[in-house]
């Protein structure tokens, strides 16, 4: 009779056992942050290795999507104040205008209107800091002029410093994580990080669980 | 021509040029879009790309009418 035993690639097996600590030092992390911080989440990305896992997702600080929600509203709704308010005035934009340039007007503010409100979601929702369980990647997602990734092992990552910009950051529990790793002038900033204090703990404990294990 | 007619002339070749620009800067999100897909494949990616979509689709009405009008 014989037997098959599985074989284990060290290094595999080592990054297994990286993997399951990580996903153990999760355990009851439970919270609702609006898709801010989203632990183990069910996403994939191209580089991405054999054993390799994400196990956190940070986006921005709902609260920084504020901003462009309410110019977004006030700019729809603006075309209703600005046409009423001339008519009240006694100058309807028919004296000065064609019908049809209105029109064309008021599309174009409307698709401009559009097509920033687009921008801004995709800002926020492809602006990430993922942490998988061999590394931190950075992505810094511009729509139309940038797109920058960079990335770092977790086991040269050295320390993580955590900055509350301003009272806002205070009141709704946000702020800017810096973190160095190994190598010369290599930084990666994220900003507007919600639950700062828990993020730079969770990271520089994730980073040494894969130390301690690559070491022993 | 007179004065007006060249000013309606220089009003709608920059708006014309300007719809360009604009078609050319939603087609290049559109392109970002699907590359930083390739970095960070979420569900979501059909309905985001929908709106570019609709965008792109929209810009290029906006181009139509711009030439009628």
């Amino acid at each position: 009779m014989t037997h098959r035993t599985e074989q284990f690639d060290p290094v595999e097996e080592k990054e297994l056992l990286i993997s399951k600590r990580m996903r153990e030092s999760m355990k009851g992390e439970n919270f609702r942050t609006m898709n801010t911080v989203v632990l183990n989440p069910a996403i994939t990305f191209d580089t991405q290795n054999d054993n390799e896992k994400v196990i956190i997702l940070v986006r921005k600080s709902f609260v920084k999507n504020v901003g462009w929600i309410l110019r977004a509203l006030i700019m729809s709704i603006l075309p209703f104040i600005i046409y009423p308010s001339l008519i009240a005035a006694g100058v309807s934009p028919t004296n000065y205008l064609e019908g049809p340039l209105i029109i064309l007007i008021t599309f174009g503010w409307y698709l401009f209107t559009y097509t920033i409100t687009v921008m801004e979601i995709y800002r926020w929702y492809y602006n990430v800091l993922m942490i998988t369980n061999e590394r931190l990647i950075d992505i810094d997602f511009n729509p139309i002029f940038r797109r920058r990734i960079s990335e770092a092992n977790l086991e040269n990552i050295e320390d993580v410093t955590e900055t509350i910009p301003n009272f806002l950051g205070t009141i709704f529990n946000y702020g800017n994580l810096e973190i160095q790793t190994a190598a010369e002038k290599r930084e990666f900033e994220f900003f507007s990080a919600p639950r700062p204090t828990w993020l730079r703990d969770k990271i520089m404990d994730l980073a040494s669980i894969r130390k301690n294990i690559l070491e022993d | 021509m007179d004065l007006q007619s060249i000013a309606l002339f220089v009003v709608k070749g920059v708006t014309l040029i300007l719809c360009v620009v604009y078609l050319f800067a939603v087609i290049t999100m559109f392109r970002q879009l699907s590359l930083v897909n390739r970095a960070l494949k979420t569900k979501y990616f059909p309905i985001l790309a929908i709106l570019a979509i609709i965008n792109i689709i929209l810009v290029g009405m906006f181009f139509i009418l711009a030439i009628f009008v």
